[in-house]
């Protein structure tokens, strides 16, 4: 590995064989500078090893014992990470994940599609007024949200009124307490608020694709619907890319919306791995059960990374 | 370009539901703030609720802590970066080939990894 140490090495024996003089000076000054530069940057990386190195050594550690926080720990080895083929409530929020990976990832870039589609293809009066709308859900912090549509899923709230309204009363249920309704309720959160993540994303890449392939598209007779799909979706496949990784890894680390909203419940039938994390670590400690949690999560969400960046960048 | 008579029609009536979806929460939660009534039915324009809400929760004293908060991380973020954006950028660093990768790494691993051990070590 070339470490510092090579280098200077390498600078000293320079001196002794044919490269000109100058060079050797140059090479030895930016092996100074370089240095320097290590003790530039000996401050942050100083408090990243602290805050986040270590911690993040430290989690692989505890995940290998059983420790409730406050007594003696006691090695398990492997135990904490077969909880997830074993602990029913473990595995079903794995579950859980690939649900709600339909709605916090895979309609939201639908209609951002969709949205972002009909946004730019015409140019019609009113178009900035409707990106406005769309995007207005993400700057509301994640809490007010789940409030508000806590309000709205209750027994009473506006959703059930509105379904009284329309003649569809037999419907109406507390939604968030229904064992089959809580998670596809919840998703739909995640769509509501990520859809206008995903059109501003899709706009902004749409606006890179060359003006002729739509006009050779027109030229060729091609619809809206067929231009569509022959040149802007394969035009947006970076940021479709881009938009999988960040909402699928969200959808996998749902915490604050299911936490305000449900606690995991009715029963555990909105239990996420965060949620159970939390719980782990938190409440009823099994601090090496939620350390290991933690890992396959931060495993799981840079495999998602990897393999997204992989099969989109490929030509 | 202009799109034909109905397909301009056909977009508006499609973004204009969309809107009214995405609208009605947000709707229906300023209008609770606004209600008279305690359970929040809609109803009547009350700003006083804002005032009641302002000095129960003693929203003064949170928003100094969160400016507080604020300010401090964005001050230390930003002596940080300088330091390590000069070093790593400009000068070069000793072991760079290792330690900007573990950087990178450090950005892409998420919080549920480090939380917990964060968590007890701090709390003792």
């Amino acid at each position: 590995m070339p470490g510092p140490g090579n280098d200077v090495v390498r600078g000293a024996s320079l001196v002794d064989r044919t490269t000109p003089a100058h060079r050797v000076r140059a090479r030895s000054l930016r092996a100074r500078a370089r240095w320097t530069g290590l003790a530039f940057a000996a401050p942050p990386l100083a408090l990243y090893g602290f805050v986040v190195l270590w911690p993040l050594l430290q989690s692989v550690q505890y995940s290998f014992f059983d420790w409730d926080g406050v007594s003696q720990a006691t090695w398990v080895g492997l135990k904490n990470y077969t909880g997830f083929l074993t602990d029913p409530v473990l595995r079903s929020s794995l579950g859980h994940v690939l649900v709600l990976i339909v709605f916090f990832s895979l309609l939201p870039i639908a209609l951002g599609l969709l949205s972002a589609a009909m946004l730019t293809r015409a140019r019609q009066p009113g178009m900035g007024l409707f990106r406005w709308i769309f995007f207005l859900p993400q700057v509301l912090t994640s809490v007010v949200v789940a409030l508000m549509f806590k309000r709205i899923y209750s027994s009473e709230g506006s959703l059930n009124t509105l379904l009284d309204a329309i003649g569809l009363g037999g419907l109406t249920r507390a939604w968030l307490a229904d064992f089959t309704w809580a998670l596809p309720a919840l998703g739909l959160i995640g769509t509501w608020v990520t859809f206008g993540f995903c059109m501003v994303l899709f706009i902004s890449g749409t606006s890179a694709i060359p003006d002729e392939l739509y006009e050779a598209a027109r030229v060729d007779g091609a619809g809206a619907v067929r231009e569509f799909f022959a040149v802007t979706l394969p035009g947006l496949r970076g940021q479709i890319g881009v938009a999988l990784t960040l909402t699928i890894t969200a959808a996998l680390r749902t915490f604050d919306l299911v936490w305000v909203t449900t606690r995991g419940g009715p029963g555990t039938s909105t239990m996420t791995p965060a949620v159970l994390l939390y719980r782990a670590a938190f409440q009823n400690p099994d601090v090496g059960r939620a350390a290991a949690i933690g890992v396959v999560m931060a495993v799981v969400c840079l495999l998602i990374a990897l393999a997204i960046t992989r099969i989109t960048e490929k030509d | 370009m202009r799109a034909s008579r109905t397909e301009q029609v056909a977009n508006y009536v499609v973004l204009v539901v969309i809107s009214l979806v995405v609208l009605w929460p947000a709707a229906t939660f300023v209008l609770a703030a606004l209600s008279s009534d305690r359970a929040g039915r809609p109803g009547g324009v009350h700003w006083d609720n804002f005032v009641t809400a302002w000095q129960q929760a003693d929203f003064s004293r949170a928003m100094t802590v969160s400016i507080t908060i604020a300010v401090a991380a964005s001050i230390g973020q930003v002596l940080l970066a300088v330091l390590g954006g000069y070093g790593f950028g400009v000068l070069g660093v000793a072991g760079q080939k290792v330690l900007f990768p573990v950087v990178l790494l450090g950005l892409m691993i998420s919080l549920e990894a480090i939380i917990v051990p964060l968590y007890y070590q701090f709390r003792s």
